[in-house]
Parts: C-alpha cells; sequence; structure tokens
C-alpha cells in the first residue's frame, strides 16, 4: 500500500504510544547480505540455482546500495564485506564450493554481524535447503541476538515446515518471512521478490518515550486505513547502557 | 594398514535395522568342506599380522555370505570344543569330521593358546571390518534378499530384532544418511557382531583380569572406529554388548555414553522428521538420549573420577537440559583437575555457555577467551564469544569475532567441537595401534 504518511501509522512501545516520523525507504541505502547454504546437499543443479539468485539480486540493487555474502556448510565464513562493488560479491558467489554439514543458525548469525554499526537498513537473507545438522549457536540465541539489532531477516527454504523452526522464529522476530520453494528453478524470483518486498517497506521511527530503554520491547504497529495488514517486527531488546 | 582414519563422516550409518533376514532354524552338519572352511579361517587367524593389510585379511574381508555358510556349522561346532575344553570336559566329537575339529582345538591349545588365538581372532575380524569399511564395502551377490517391514526398529539397541542364531550369518540392512537427510540403506557388517562372540569366548574362558584388559581395548579401539567413521547404526549393539560384560571399566561407559551423547546432537535428532515410510525412523528424543549419556556419564565418574572428559560432557548436557548452575559447578571442577587439548577447549566453552546463561556475561566471556587462546581458529568459541558480546552491547567486539572467520578456520581440524561427536574416535589411530601391539609378531 503506497501513499502513507506517519498519521496512518500507530505504533505503541511495550503499550506506549509513541511520536513517529515516517522515512521514505527509497532514499535509504540498503544493505544486502546473502547467506547462502553451501553444504554437500546444495550439490548440482541446486548449487548452480543459488548462485544464479543471487546474482538476480546482485543486479537489482541500486548504486548506492551495498552487499555482502557469508556462506555456511559446517562453517559459516563471511566473503564479502558488505561493499558497493557488487562485481566482487559476484566473483565470491561464483567461487562457492559445496561440502560438509548445514550450520545454518551459525550462518545466520554470522551474516547478522556483518551488519552491526553499519549506515543504511540491512537486510539478511538466508537460503537453505533448511537442515540445521551443524550449528553452534541455538535458535534461541541467534534470535536474542537479533532483537538486538535493527536487521530484517527474510529465508528461502526448500525444505518442509517441520525442519527449519529455528528460521520461521527467526524471520518472524525481525519481520521477515520464509519463502517455500517446491523447486532451485524459483530461487531467483523468490530473491528478487524479497529484495522487492524490502524496498517497499515503511521506515518507521521514533524516539522511544515512557519506556525503560533495556529489556525487550513489545512493538504493536497498526496502520489507519481499511483492509491494510501490516507485517513488522514484533519487538526489540534495548541495550544495557554501558 | 593404511591410518585408520578419523573424519568428519559425510556418509553415516546411522542405527538403525529396517530389516533382518530370517534366522536359521536347526544347525546345519558339519561336512568335510565345512571343516576345509574352518582351516582356512585358522590359518588366517595364524597369519595376519595385526594392522597390516595382507593376504589373511584380504582372505576374511572377502568371505562372501555364501562362504560363511559353509563354515558356520563348522565354526559353532569349533566354538563349542573350545568353550567345552576350557572347562576341562572331554570333547565329544562324532565321525571323522568333527573329530578334525576337534583335533584342530587340540592343536590350538598347545599353540599358541586359546586366550592368544581369540584375541588374534578379534582382532583379524576388527581388521577386517575397518578394511572393508575403506574399500567402501564390498558388493556380496550371494546375500539373501531381504524385506523391509515398516516402521523400522529402535535406535538404541534394546529392542532390536533378534539376532541370527549365528552371527556369520549377519543379514542386517542399515539405513545410511547424509548432511542430515537419510540417503539409502547398506548392510551391516558381520565381521563385528562375529568378533564381539569371539570376545565373548574368551572372556569365559580365560582369566578375568587378563580376558577383560584385552576386551576394554578392543571394544574401546573399536567403537572409536565406529564414532570415527560415523557407523552409528552398528555402534548401537556394539557399545551395549561393552557396557553389558566389562561394567566396570570406565572407557567402554565412556564410549556408552558418547554414543547416546550423540544421538541428541542435531546431525541425528533431525532425522526425526523423515517422513518417507521405508526411512522412517524410530529415534528417540533428545531428552531421552541426553538423559541416557548423562546416567553413562554419571557411572564413568563412580568408576573413574579423574577422566575429566566425562565430567565435561556431563556438564554439557546438564546446561542443555537448563541445569546450568550445576553445569558450571562440574566444569569448575573440571578445569581444577588442569586438563589440557580439546578436553580444556570444551570444559571452557561449556561453562561459557553456562555462566552466560546464567546472566553472567562477564564470566562467559572470559570462558570463551579461555578457549579461544588454545585454539585461536575454532568457529565454535569465536561465535561464542561475538554472541556474549553482542548480548552485553559490545558491538565492535561482537562484529571483530565473527570477520575473524575465513576459510582458514573451515579446516575441520580449527574447532574441537566439530569432532565432538566422535569421543574416543578422536584418538582412534592411537586406540588401534596399542591394541594391535601386544599381539604383533
Amino acid at each position: 500500500m503506497g501513499g502513507l504518511t506517519a498519521a496512518d501509522f500507530e505504533l505503541r512501545d511495550n503499550g506506549v504510544l509513541q511520536r513517529l516520523e515516517v522515512v521514505d525507504g527509497a532514499d535509504v541505502p540498503i544493505n544486502a547480505v546473502l547467506a547462502l547454504d553451501t553444504s554437500v546437499s546444495t550439490t548440482g543443479k541446486r548449487h548452480t540455482a543459488l548462485i544464479a539468485a543471487g546474482e538476480a539480486i546482485l543486479d537489482r540493487l541500486k548504486p548506492t546500495d551495498r552487499a555482502a555474502l557469508t556462506t555456511f556448510s559446517h562453517a559459516a565464513v563471511p566473503r564479502m564485506p558488505l561493499t558497493s562493488d557488487t562485481a566482487a560479491v559476484r566473483t565470491s558467489l561464483r567461487s562457492m564450493n559445496p561440502l560438509g554439514e548445514t550450520a545454518v543458525m551459525d550462518g545466520a548469525f554470522v551474516a547478522l554481524t556483518s551488519t552491526l554499526g553499519q549506515p543504511g537498513r540491512s537486510l539478511v537473507l538466508v537460503c537453505t535447503d533448511g537442515y540445521d545438522t551443524w550449528s553452534w549457536l541455538t535458535p534461541d540465541e541467534v534470535l536474542e541476538s537479533a532483537r538486538r539489532t535493527n536487521v530484517v531477516v527474510y529465508a528461502v527454504t526448500s525444505s518442509d515446515a517441520r525442519r527449519d523452526d529455528g528460521l520461521t522464529m527467526l524471520t518472524d522476530a525481525t519481520g521477515g518471512h520464509v519463502i517455500r520453494v517446491k523447486s532451485s528453478t524459483e530461487l531467483a524470483s523468490a530473491f528478487q521478490k524479497i529484495l522487492e518486498d524490502f524496498r517497499n517497506r515503511y521506515l518507521l521511527a521514533y524516539n522511544p518515550s515512557g519506556v525503560q530503554p533495556d529489556g525487550f520491547h513489545r512493538l504493536d504497529v497498526r496502520v489507519r486505513r481499511a483492509g491494510a495488514t501490516v507485517r513488522a517486527r514484533p519487538g526489540y531488546t534495548g541495550l544495557p547502557a554501558r | 594398514m593404511r591410518r585408520a582414519g578419523r573424519r568428519v563422516p559425510l556418509l553415516c550409518v546411522i542405527g538403525i535395522v529396517i530389516a533382518t533376514a530370517p534366522t536359521r532354524g536347526q544347525q546345519s552338519p558339519v561336512v568335510p568342506e565345512s571343516i576345509l572352511a574352518l582351516q582356512r579361517w585358522i590359518d588366517a587367524v595364524d597369519r595376519h599380522q595385526p594392522g597390516v593389510a595382507d593376504p589373511a585379511l584380504d582372505a576374511v574381508v572377502h568371505l562372501r555370505y555364501a562362504d560363511r555358510a559353509k563354515l558356520e556349522p563348522a565354526m559353532t561346532k569349533f566354538l563349542n570344543f573350545v568353550a567345552t575344553r576350557s572347562k576341562g570336559q572331554t570333547i565329544a566329537a562324532r565321525g571323522d569330521v568333527e573329530k578334525r575339529a576337534a583335533e584342530l582345538v587340540r592343536r590350538i591349545e598347545q599353540s599358541p593358546g586359546w586366550p592368544v588365538f581369540l584375541q588374534r581372532a578379534a582382532v583379524l575380524h576388527a581388521d577386517a571390518a575397518v578394511r572393508t569399511e575403506r574399500l567402501g564395502g564390498l558388493a556380496d551377490p550371494t546375500m539373501p534378499r531381504v524385506s523391509f517391514p515398516a516402521p523400522s526398529r529402535s535406535i538404541l539397541g534394546r529392542r532390536q530384532p533378534d539376532a541370527p542364531t549365528s552371527p556369520l550369518l549377519t543379514n542386517t540392512q542399515f539405513v545410511t544418511s547424509q548432511d542430515g537427510q537419510t540417503v539409502g540403506q547398506r548392510p551391516a557388517d558381520w565381521n563385528w557382531p562375529f568378533g564381539r562372540s569371539l570376545v565373548d569366548l574368551l572372556l569365559f574362558i580365560a582369566p578375568a583380569d587378563s580376558a577383560a584388559a584385552f576386551a576394554g581395548a578392543w571394544y574401546h579401539a573399536t567403537a572409536a572406529f565406529m564414532l570415527a567413521n560415523g557407523l552409528y547404526a552398528e555402534a548401537t549393539a556394539h557399545t551395549d554388548r561393552a557396557v553389558a560384560i566389562l561394567p566396570h571399566d570406565p572407557r567402554v561407559l565412556f564410549d556408552r555414553g558418547c554414543y547416546a551423547e550423540l544421538l541428541g546432537l542435531p546431525m541425528q535428532q533431525i532425522l526425526r522428521a523423515e517422513t518417507r515410510p521405508d526411512r522412517k525412523i524410530d529415534m528417540p528424543p533428545r531428552e531421552v538420549t541426553n538423559a541416557d549419556a548423562e546416567s553413562w556419564f554419571l557411572r564413568v565418574l563412580e568408576v573413574d573420577s579423574t577422566l575429566v572428559e566425562a565430567r565435561v560432557r556431563l556438564a554439557r548436557l546438564l546446561d542443555v537440559s537448563g541445569r546450568h548452575a550445576q553445569a558450571l559447578a562440574e566444569v569448575d571442577r573440571a578445569l581444577l583437575a588442569r586438563p589440557t587439548g580439546v578436553v580444556a577447549y570444551f570444559a571452557n566453552l561449556f561453562g561459557g555457555r553456562a555462566a552466560q546463561a546464567l546472566g553472567r556475561l562477564d564470566d562467559a566471556r572470559r570462558f570463551y577467551a579461555a578457549a579461544l587462546a588454545a585454539f585461536p581458529d575454532a568457529q565454535s568459541a569465536l561465535l561464542a564469544g561475538s554472541q556474549a558480546a553482542l548480548l552485553a552491547g559490545d558491538m565492535p567486539s561482537a562484529r571483530a569475532a565473527t570477520s575473524r572467520l575465513s576459510d582458514r578456520t573451515s579446516v575441520i581440524d580449527a574447532d574441537p567441537w566439530w569432532n565432538y561427536h566422535l569421543g574416543a574416535g578422536r584418538d582412534v589411530d592411537v586406540l588401534l595401534v596399542s591394541l594391535w601391539a601386544p599381539l604383533r609378531r
């Protein structure tokens, strides 16, 4: 839904109504962090399709946007830090090799940390066949970390729902969602859809007032327009004073 | 023989019996052909140099099901005779063929003696299983086809189907998995149950202390091989049998605990979600396998309180089940023993997680720093340290820790956590050499 202003939104932080500003999302550069599964189960067509999907998202970034690449198998590796040099990210994408087991949560966490302290709005796109066999970090630990960042996590997975509870929790908690694909040929369109969805989001800015800064903040966002459905992060954890 | 090897198993043989062949109803008569097969087996035991891929080993490795069916009647008689003679009783051999078997028993009694012979035989079959694994398994067109009943049986071995009359005629199919997905089936290796039957006989006939010392070393080394190579289905019956016959040996108790613990790790638990009927797995939930593992590690510590790794593993299980303060206390006790290497790493890693769960972020970060001091490229400690920093609001440190991850930190030995599921399998080469050494000629 386009054309909304601050007056159309209502946001409560821990039940306290906040004064909002709406920032035009189109003006804010995007940090698109790809977190891609390169475990042995992605060998073959899946791997080729994964590279093509990654390139499809790079093709649609604006010059002011930046991209980064994290891969995960048994090991999570930040292959390319955030950069506007998409050619370098493309080269890195093409050098990926399927190997080893799958550490989805570890990979998602490494991707999250690559956005810490970075300007712009950050999107982490996790793509996996969904069977986390190897992570050190638990879904709860990654979730708790994500709540302390501004990142929105999306996931594309070919698995059935029972095997990726962790990813579903993570995307829900950050305001993203999971797209399930039936075939690796659907990866590129899923990636593009995610970028489009993210770019078209409204950014609501406010200085929390009337609430304690630390601890978990439950957010309740509503739109004062008939027929609107809101998808937003359900909350965040305030950082302790340092 | 080549290095037995420890590696991250790409292909795991998970502990599911999905089918077994019908058992033999009645014992077949011992015929001359069977005695000849027995003679060839005894020759192989005599000639095999432990740990060496020699012709004697090859002869055993390439025994097909049909060959073993011929061998089985004479072998059964032979082993019964050994048991009889060891108790000072007279062998009742009927007919020329049985008399020939009795003659072989008397010859071995004189040299090298039954205990040594049975030890060599048990090692020969362990070596044969290792060799077969290294060869990637061997096709056997003589193996009877089996049907696949569903659902599959329990992984923990207590509800496995009845064993065949003779372990020589093992004909069991196991499910295999790779990267969290079941990918097929493969036959069980008959060398393992047959080797176990030889160790059973050794414990029956030989003085308790010496036989138990060998049996403990044999089970520990072979269980290590199974864990190092992802042979979890084989390890089910193997570790169960070990603790049944050696209930006071901390090594086999530890292996049994490690086996139960690995079933609770994500790499195995994910298999519970399998939905295909022919590969559906009756894997107990993590709470059950972890409780089982915890009981075994407690038993280890009752028998030998100095086995620090058992205490560290116990601490992890306590933490996983939400008993963070108890976990931290066990870690502290473990560190008082000043462990080194990977055991110290695990202690610090698990101590950090328990401290973090208790809200003691500064302590957690100190634990993780200690772990990293020993293994600077370990991903688990880098991630743990990064997460603790992030929770503490120290974003630069959180980011700096994960930015150290690279291809160098992806090497499988960079992170001890990646080899945690191996248990004693980390030391399989050393353990096998120790098993072979006393029997080398």
